[in-house]
């Protein structure tokens, strides 16, 4: 139970507290960057980016954010830049983009994923350690990239008030007291339902029973979600007014979207979340889907490069620039001597490099050390890769990067989770561990 | 980009059904190995051996010991896909060779691979002609608890998004359940017991009522006085004038919104359109009406019901409703009534049937005549003791605690709302060699075929007395469930997930390109397309129709937008075409062209693929990775150019152009359909329109007309490719390659039975195929 609150003013001016840093209030080690949580998040955007003002020119420690990346500039020795990682999906979706693993090799017969790594973290200690294990946001609930271990897309929430209300807004007590009740009754239920469904199992064919096997697992899941449930039940939400933006429309949800993602970090609400942020057609531009497929040749001239190109290259920026403002919004929350983005990693890219669906060597980056254990202020190449001119047949040919699994492995380990492989990657990236 | 996924997931099997034509299909397994030593050995051998073989292996490649072996786990059949890039893609061989393959040999080459590839996934299949455990869907569990309660609730509206494949939504293997689910299953069979099963008193009704003349934001017009010296506000056609009523939900449930209007008695002839919509993030049109004018009328009571799940009460309590003139007419608005939530029975029917003997007073005796009885059709089975013995277990228990009857009641309904018994379409194994479903297993499949739904009283004694296995009874329950009006869900779905009617709202359309695009012309489009299949299913018309008719279903609004003169009114009705008209058949119809466009310019091979796809049963594989599209790049400064010349470059690249040559010119028929189905003779770039194209098979056409005319010479591909529609979705499973026979024995008889789609259904239900496991 909370004794005090603390009110904080947040980048948005919002009044919120934080029951998190009140708990930490009474343990004795208070402060240290060590013991404060932490975080991973993934923003997605689809469709890939125009690379040759996305993918910095320079390697190593002395790299310039080009065009497409200026708002992050503030942040240019808190992020990393990753060329050659390579998405393992050469079909047309984006199922392996957190999961790192190629579900398509043979397309439409056994779609099978592995699971991602936000359910990763989502099931070890730290994510059980907080109300929601893992918060899966999506421009459109149809929009799925995070994925169990037994193959199902988890569902996405795409309204910031339904992000709101599940984060924020506290039920009355006599709700809450019916729903401790109720939680017995539903308890009793699933344990009856589960000898039901044992027994229906029995009558079944094979290809059936499997079927079914998803039920028992989803049974036994919801049973062991209802005891935490019932353990949430008691403690009080966090408080936080709805942020408010000026800007409307697609960007408008976004920017609402994210603001509250910063919310639920800093409250400790989560420690980490996907967004699949794929808004096609944000006001005054063509679609970024159409707009990558503006053809192979980039120009680096953005005063005479054809309009379409520019047009996507503006997109680019854009939504660059609306996560950097996310990532400002973290970088004034204070956590002890640091920000909640010193406590995260928040990795930004998309599974394709652009037009014909290249996978090899995709636009990403990441901001945040997460607590002092991701060394940042590079842009690492493990494959070097041109932005210009011969790209796609060098792609098509001969490139081969690392396996953007190595970079979830790491991710994972420096969290503390012990795993050896996630998807295809089984090599930890050494360079980028402090 | 989800398409992508349905597309690839798509592919699969039906294309096996299709590629190889079927003469060869049948000894397939043989010429895979035959064509490898015949054809494509000697092809690599001649121009690839020399730096891929026993000599040299560059990049470690070696292809004459390549096997035609392509299991999901074979090494050999990864290196084929590399060969099909590479050559594909013109990299292979390098570009200083002398000596290249020809596009045919090419062509030879990728096609063998890929249906090499397409035989090994379908022979791999496991379980393959089996129905996989269905759990409902969305719909079907909407539909179940509205015809299992008798209320009208939508809970299901809260449940994750299905899975669709192919299209479809209630295919067993792709639908899955999670943890998530189940939690909603939970939360949305907790909402309905404790709504339909009650002992409180009904909710409190809302009731806003405003007269219109003396809503004093605004006065548009004068105050009428009507014949009846009733009050009337009037809003002017051609105007923004609106009333807008704002309402504070209460709880959700059905909703009547009614309003006594007038039509403005000079507005002679043509009706005046008045339009129910609700302003939230968009204004969303819930009803047109037509309102005539009439001078000696005081107004006509119009109304319409609303249904809020409780996600829509949650999301949004407060509403706004908006009245407003859409046509030329004026309209005249006495008064507005809204109120809910509205029932004809408290709390339910379902209650008033199985517990008519209140709710406070019973004893287990009691609750097990209500299990026996509701319990039955929850479980679309007789109930066994089994069933029974848990459940008595629960509500005893529950009793103990100090419980009352009703209490423990619903907790009993809850268990077997979320039991696999009712989530799951269970069929039981049987280990006979020739396994079929039981009586009642039938009633649910041909119930959630025919209706989206559970199986009604009348389905359940016929099974309960072993009937559904007669032929006789049979055809007649068909034809009685087609007769009912939740029929209905059949024309919805297969027009919604066949003909993708429900993918109409996934790109908005520029309004300022297309002025003319609004929530009526909008809904006018789905309804065509929805009232064109219903006038071939209700009136047994050919299904030949859907390739080329000479009539359609027109309103007022949706003729304008053809140009057909003559018709009024928002009634859908059927009209014969004018002789010149390109209209007719579904790939005229508006909405398709909506929905085969991207909201700005038309998109002719997404428009050629989907008719290759679902109406002629040939879909292409989906483009190849890592495409070198070099030569599609705008250049700086180029002027725009036809669409024919932007499309020319597939013939350039060996891996576009062995499958584009067959969608390309198909799309191109359709060109002067813009991309809300308007007619055009200029593209937007302004160049006129060449809609002239080759089929495959050679035969050429000119414009939309004579591409039907080609595609009605493949009506033996259409037979095949509706029967493969109507069959997957029966089913509510993949078709594999074992079922090309049914296919094709199903499709062979659709013109013995005058192509209606009664027969195409009364053959998929007596075919062995509906009647398996």
């Amino acid at each position: 139970m909370m004794h005090r609150r603390t009110f904080l003013r947040a980048a948005a001016g919002i009044g919120l507290s934080l029951p998190w840093l009140e708990a930490m209030a009474d343990s004795p080690k208070t402060g240290a960057a060590g013991d404060l949580p932490r975080r991973l998040g993934f923003v997605h955007v689809p469709n890939g980016m125009y690379m040759t003002h996305f993918q910095p020119a320079q390697a190593g420690k002395n790299f310039t954010l080009p065009y497409s990346l200026a708002a992050l500039e503030p942040f240019r020795s808190r992020l990393n830049y990753y060329t050659g990682l390579d998405d393992p999906n050469s079909a047309h979706n984006y199922a392996g983009f957190l999961t790192g693993t190629d579900v398509a090799a043979t397309p439409g017969f056994n779609f099978r994923n592995t699971i991602s790594i936000d359910q990763v973290v989502a099931n070890s200690p730290i994510g059980q350690a907080t109300r929601f294990p893992a918060i899966n946001l999506a421009t459109s609930s149809s929009m799925r990239i995070s994925w169990s271990a037994d193959s199902v897309s988890q569902p996405t929430l795409s309204k910031p008030q339904d992000l709101y209300e599940m984060l924020f807004v506290q039920d009355p007590r006599q709700i809450i007291d019916a729903r401790l009740q109720h939680l017995k009754d539903e308890k009793r239920m699933l344990d009856a339902v589960l000898v039901d469904a044992k027994r229906v199992h029995q009558q079944l064919g094979a290809a059936d029973q499997r079927k079914l096997d998803e039920y028992l697992t989803a049974v036994r899941a919801v049973e062991k979600d209802l005891q935490r449930l019932e353990s949430w039940m008691n403690k009080p939400k966090p408080q936080a007014k709805m942020p408010q933006h000026k800007i409307g429309g697609p960007e408008g949800l976004r920017r609402l979207n994210l603001s509250l993602i910063a919310l639920a970090l800093q409250t400790d609400s989560t420690r980490v979340f996907t967004y699949y942020a794929h808004d096609d057609r944000l006001p005054g531009h063509n679609s970024h889907h159409g707009g990558s497929h503006c053809g192979n040749e980039e120009f680096a001239d953005l005063k005479t490069m054809p309009a379409n190109h520019r047009d996507f290259v503006e997109i680019n920026k854009l939504e660059a620039t609306i996560f950097a403002d996310f990532i400002a919004q973290l970088a004034t929350m204070k956590e002890g001597d640091s920000t909640v983005l010193d406590n995260s990693c928040l990795v930004y890219g998309s599974a394709h490099r652009m037009l014909g669906h290249h996978h090899r060597s995709v636009p990403l980056l990441s901001v945040g050390s997460l607590g002092g254990k991701i060394r940042t202020g590079y842009h690492h190449v493990f494959s070097p890769f041109p932005v210009n001119g011969e790209m796609n047949r060098k792609l098509s040919a001969e490139y081969r990067g690392r396996p953007i699994g190595d970079l979830h492995l790491t991710l994972l380990q420096q969290l503390g989770i012990d795993v050896k492989k996630h998807g295809m990657g089984s090599n930890d990236i050494g360079e980028i561990c402090a | 980009m989800f398409g992508w996924l349905s597309r690839s997931l798509m592919f699969g099997v039906l294309a096996l059904l299709t590629t190889p034509a079927p003469s060869q299909a049948a000894d397939a397994p043989v010429r895979v190995e035959e064509d490898h030593a015949r054809k494509v050995r000697p092809l690599l051998e001649k121009y690839c051996v020399r730096c891929h073989g026993p000599k040299e292996q560059e990049a470690g490649v070696r292809v004459d010991t390549l096997k035609a072996l392509f299991g999901t786990t074979s090494r050999d059949a990864d290196l084929w896909i590399d060969v099909m890039d590479q050559v594909g893609q013109n990299s292979m061989p390098p570009r200083k060779e002398k000596e290249r393959p020809t596009a045919d040999e090419v062509d030879m080459l990728l096609s063998w691979i890929r249906a090499a590839q397409q035989q090994a996934i379908a022979s791999s299949k496991e379980g393959a002609g089996k129905v996989v455990l269905r759990r409902l869907n969305r719909t079907e569990y909407n539909n179940t608890i509205r015809d299992l309660f008798g209320v009208e609730m939508r809970v299901a509206d809260s449940f994750p998004e299905d899975e669709t494949d192919r299209g479809f939504d209630n295919i067993g293997q792709s639908l899955t359940l999670s943890a998530t689910l189940l939690q909603r299953y939970l939360m949305a069979a907790e909402f309905v017991v404790s709504r339909c099963f009650s002992s409180d008193p009904p909710p409190k009704k809302m009731q806003v009522h405003v007269e219109a003349e003396l809503d004093g934001r605004s006065t548009n017009g004068p105050l009428l006085t009507g014949p009846t010296h009733n009050q009337f506000r009037r809003l002017r056609g051609k105007s923004a004038n609106n009333m807008m009523i704002p309402v504070k939900l209460t709880s959700p449930g059905t909703y009547r919104i009614s309003a006594k209007v007038a039509s403005w008695p000079q507005s002679a002839g043509e009706p005046s359109r008045l339009e129910l919509l609700e302003k939230g993030d968009n204004l969303v049109l819930l009803q047109g009406f037509d309102i005539f004018a009439d001078e000696y009328s005081d107004g006509e009571l119009i109304s319409f019901d609303i249904t809020f799940s409780p996600r829509d009460v949650r999301e949004r309590a407060a509403r706004n409703f908006v009245l407003a003139p859409a046509g030329n007419g004026d309209l005249l608005v006495d008064y507005v009534h809204i109120t809910g939530p509205v029932y004809d029975v408290w709390p339910s029917p379902a209650f008033v049937r199985y517990m008519p003997q209140g709710s406070t007073d019973g004893t287990v005796v009691d609750l097990r005549r209500l299990v026996e009885t509701f319990g039955a059709r929850i479980y679309r089975r007789p109930i066994i003791p089994e069933d029974l013995k848990p459940l008595e277990d629960l509500y005893t228990t529950k009793r103990k605690e100090g419980a009352d009857h009703l209490k423990a009641v619903q907790l009993v309904l809850t268990q077997m709302l979320i039991s696999p018994s009712f989530i799951y379409l269970v069929e039981k194994r049987s280990d006979e060699k020739q396994p079929r479903l039981n009586d009642f297993e039938l009633a649910s499949r041909l119930s959630y075929f025919l209706w989206s739904s559970t199986p009604d009283d009348d389905l359940l004694n016929a099974a309960k007395a072993g009937k559904l296995t007669q032929p006789a009874e049979l055809e007649r329950q068909v034809l009685r469930m087609l007769a009912d009006a939740k029929s209905e869900a059949l024309v919805q779905n297969l027009t919604g997930q066949w003909l993708a009617l429900r993918r109409i709202d996934e790109v908005a359309i520029d309004p300022k390109q297309f002025p003319t695009w609004s929530a009526h012309l909008r809904v006018s489009m789905l309804e065509e397309t929805r009232a064109f299949f219903r006038e071939i299913l209700r009136n047994d018309l050919s299904v030949l129709n859907f390739l080329d008719s000479d009539w359609t279903m027109l309103n007022a609004r949706l003729a304008k937008h053809y140009g057909i003169p003559g018709i009024t009114g928002d009634q859908f009705r059927k009209v014969q075409l004018p002789k010149d008209s390109p209209r007719g058949g579904l790939i005229t119809q508006a909405a398709l062209m909506k929905i085969l466009s991207d909201g700005i310019a038309t998109k002719p091979i997404t428009r050629a693929t989907w008719i290759l796809e679902n109406l002629l049963a040939d879909p292409p594989p989906p483009p190849p990775a890592n495409i070198d599209t070099s030569g599609i790049a705008l250049k700086k400064g180029s002027k725009p150019t036809s669409l024919r010349e932007r499309f020319e470059v597939h013939r350039q690249i060996p891996a576009c152009y062995s499958c584009h040559r067959k969608i390309d010119s198909i799309g191109f028929g359709l060109e002067n359909f813009d991309p809300i189905g308007a007619w055009r003779d200029r593209d937007e770039n302004k160049l006129p329109i060449d809609a002239s194209g080759e089929l495959r098979d050679g035969k050429s056409f000119k414009g939309p007309r004579e591409l039907k005319q080609a595609l009605l010479a493949r009506k033996d591909d259409f037979c095949r490719c509706i029967t493969e529609k109507f069959l997957t979705y029966a089913l509510g499973r993949r078709l594999e390659y074992s079922d090309r026979a049914t296919v094709e024995a199903i499709a062979r008889r659709i013109p013995q039975h005058g192509y209606t789609l009664k027969g195409l259904i009364l053959d998929i239900v007596r075919n062995e195929a509906f009647v398996r496991p």
